[in-house]
């Protein structure tokens, strides 16, 4: 019923990136995935996007979701949040319906805790998402759309990004 | 022609007292009720019960060896005094009770014997007890030699000092720790640490990539008097660590691996479960399997604590808005709500939460903020009360919110539940409810009363009846120590000035109580005679029923808390 955090060891660590710069195996992400742009106000220096990849690991195919987060303007970005959950990601219907959300089936610690994002630097936080939705049951091949949030106040909302989700093939 | 006084008592602690004014001493006043016109009971009658004695037993004695052990001496047991591991053990008539105590104290089970005292104001019977508080008057603030502690600010605010005199927790406590793990080999934490369990890795070995949770574990238990870094609120502790996350070093949790943790809690001991997370928002978050875990630990006795939430929104996060478990809030060092810190009806009290100094991985010290920091402050104090002897989830939250120290509107309220925790309070079962609140003037060495005695009710309103025409001060005191006598270590309080009693009602007369260490603190009056001063003050329905105090005249007079919706002791999540 729950989701269990995966234990595939590659992606693993990918999802648990966190990096302050551009490291191989984040770039061949990026360089593959999709972009839009940010409709954050609050902090118009920081550049949001989500993007869409995919990875086939040991005949699973899988999405892997990252927001890159680029510092442009001169000054430090610090943006504060109220919990340890700093991100979401979340998986939508063509018709709006939430299909995923990462959080789900995730508590967050309460302590407050806040991330400086240095002039020019690129933060990246890489998931994956198995195809399934929020109870663990696998979604319909289709179109979707996902989009990311920085849960700071006010929280950052990445424009949507579209995909195709091809079905699970053995 | 008797009056009535109406008003609403707080529990102020000597750090409250520090950010307002000075006070002022009565020391050794002796409390008599010799100018009464009218009976209220015997005053200067026996001093203790003259038919059974007091007993705590040491930890590990079985209700067979303690029963045994009554007999041998030639006693048996009356009761057990609910919630402290205290016993009523009845003497046969003509053996004087306190000798027998003292005889009885030879005992190698027994830890602790002493009269049933009574207090000689109006003759109340004396009110509960709890193991660690019988014996002597102490006030001794216990500082211990940690150089941080003079950085930490929350065991002050929570008067653990005071409560360090009385106990310093036991080794037979466990708290466990679901969250991201616990360094568990720092130097400030190690002894303090029993086997606990990583629920990703599955293995016994726990550590902590995220710093979280050891800065949870190090406020309920750091190794306190070591002369290395921070205090504890637990001297004696066993903290149990169940990591509950990857080893990414993020700040979520997997609500499975909680679920899985809450449960190994239950079954491998834990005492108090500290909750420092939020799963859901406002409206989501209940979960059929967190709600079975959570019913699982509280059927066995199991004490759950969690936060409220950082969001500084009017909702209560899950689990901590479950009925059985504590809701903690945050308040800051000027103990005012911390803007981030959410409220609700369902806050049952409010504990330190920003900047908060505790240990952190790899070997060394943080400060931190959120209802994260100020759940561990609640959690540590009720393993605190365990070792103290209060024993069950109900009974721990009960005592909390009755020793609290009320802030914000009077009574309980949505901001700050039942008020800042107690930490002295706490463990000397000085609840508001066994205080008594009357009328009357002292010399500075004899206190004499000109009116009924009353008890507030637990949000601390009080009513006094049968104020004696006149100028009196109204006092508030507990006697935390037994003796019938204000001093060292008792609560108390008067009112800085004199109401004067013509028969008629005066409402809004408000009284501060302090612990008195040495300097008696006066009280502030906070407005007379005006009928709707305090706006909410009234009887609900079915509350206000006069309760005749066993052993005479004197009319306890329980008032319902304002938004409690008709009983006086279960608003809120109605525990």
């Amino acid at each position: 019923m729950i989701p269990v955090l995966q234990t595939i060891p590659v992606l693993q660590a990918l999802r648990s990136r966190s990096i302050r710069s551009i490291t191989g195996v984040v770039m061949v992400v990026l360089m593959s995935a999709l972009f839009s742009g940010c409709s954050a106000r609050a902090f118009e220096n920081l550049k949001i996007q989500v993007g869409v990849s995919d990875v086939r690991v040991d005949g699973r195919a899988l999405k892997v979701f990252t927001i890159a987060a680029l510092n442009t303007g001169g000054d430090p970005v610090r943006l504060q949040f109220s919990s340890g959950m700093q991100f979401d990601f979340v998986v939508t219907a063509k018709d709006g319906t939430e299909v995923w959300r990462w959080s789900s089936g995730k508590a967050a610690i309460m302590m407050l805790t806040e991330r400086n994002i240095a002039p020019g630097e690129l933060a990246i936080y890489s998931v994956v998402w198995e195809g399934t939705d929020s109870t663990g049951a696998p979604v319909a091949p289709g179109e979707y759309d996902v989009h990311a949030e920085v849960l700071t106040k006010p929280r950052l909302v990445t424009d949507k990004v579209p995909f195709t989700l091809p079905g699970l093939k053995p | 022609m008797y009056g009535r006084v109406l008003g609403h008592v707080v529990m102020e602690n000597a750090y409250a007292s520090s950010l307002t004014t000075s006070t002022t001493a009565v020391p050794g006043v002796v409390v008599q009720g010799a100018t009464r016109s009218k009976p209220l009971s015997t005053p200067g009658g026996p001093a203790y019960s003259p038919s059974d004695f007091l007993a705590s037993f040491r930890p590990g004695t079985t209700s067979d060896q303690i029963r045994a052990a009554a007999e041998r001496h030639g006693y048996s047991i009356k009761r057990i005094i609910e919630g402290t591991g205290i016993y009523v053990i009845a003497v046969p008539h003509g053996i004087d009770p306190a000798s027998a105590a003292e005889e009885f104290r030879e005992d190698p089970l027994v830890e602790h014997a002493q009269p049933n005292y009574t207090a000689r104001v109006g003759g109340a019977a004396a009110p509960t007890m709890l193991a660690s508080a019988l014996g002597t008057a102490k006030t001794a603030r216990v500082v211990p030699n940690d150089p941080y502690y003079p950085r930490q600010w929350g065991p002050e605010a929570m008067s653990l000092p005071y409560a360090w005199e009385f106990t310093k927790g036991s080794s037979s406590v466990t708290v466990a720790v679901i969250d991201t793990g616990v360094q568990t080999d720092h130097p400030d934490l190690a002894g303090h640490i029993t086997t606990g369990y990583d629920f990703y890795n599955r293995t016994t070995y726990v550590r902590d990539i995220n710093g979280h949770g050891t800065h949870v574990a190090g406020i309920i238990g750091a190794v306190t008097n070591n002369a290395i870094g921070i205090a504890g609120i637990n001297w004696n502790v066993r903290i149990m660590p169940l990591k509950v996350t990857d080893d990414s070093g993020s700040g979520y949790l997997d609500l499975s691996m909680i679920i899985e943790a809450l449960r190994y809690a239950a079954d491998h001991g834990a005492d108090v479960v500290n909750m420092s997370f939020q799963i859901g928002d406002a409206t989501t978050g209940e979960d059929p399997f967190m709600d079975q875990a959570i019913e699982y630990a509280y059927s066995k006795g199991v004490t759950m604590v969690a936060a409220a939430g950082n969001d500084g929104k009017p909702w209560v996060a899950y689990p901590a808005r479950d009925p059985r478990v504590i809701a903690v809030g945050a308040v800051g060092p000027d103990l005012v709500r911390a803007s981030w810190s959410n409220y609700g009806s369902e806050v049952d009290v409010v504990a330190p939460g920003s900047d908060i100094l505790s240990t952190w991985p790899t070997n060394s010290f943080a400060n931190a903020s959120g209802t994260s920091m100020a759940t561990p402050h609640v959690a540590g104090l009720a393993a605190l009360m365990i070792a103290s002897g209060v024993r069950g989830p109900a009974a721990v939250a009960k005592a909390l919110h009755e020793t609290a120290m009320d802030l914000g509107s009077p009574g309980q309220d949505s901001e700050y539940g039942w008020g800042l925790v107690n930490g002295h309070a706490a463990v000397t079962g000085s609840s508001i409810t066994t205080m008594k609140v009357f009328a009357g003037e002292d010399d500075g060495t004899t206190l004499t009363y000109h009116s009924a005695v009353a008890s507030p009710a637990p949000g601390g309103l009080y009513e006094v009846d049968d104020v004696e025409a006149g100028s009196w001060y109204i006092y508030g005191w507990i006697d935390v120590n037994h003796n019938g006598m204000i001093d060292d270590g008792d609560y108390y309080g008067r009112t800085p000035g004199r109401i004067t009693s013509n028969g008629d009602t005066i409402t809004g007369v408000d009284l501060y109580v302090r612990i008195n260490a040495g300097s008696v603190p006066t009280a502030k009056l906070a407005g007379a005679s005006s009928p709707e001063s305090r706006g909410g003050l009234s009887r609900g329905p079915g509350a206000g029923a006069d309760v005749a105090d066993g052993d005479g005249g004197v009319r306890l007079v329980r008032l319902t808390p304002k938004g409690s919706a008709g009983t006086s002791s279960t608003a809120g999540k109605g525990r």
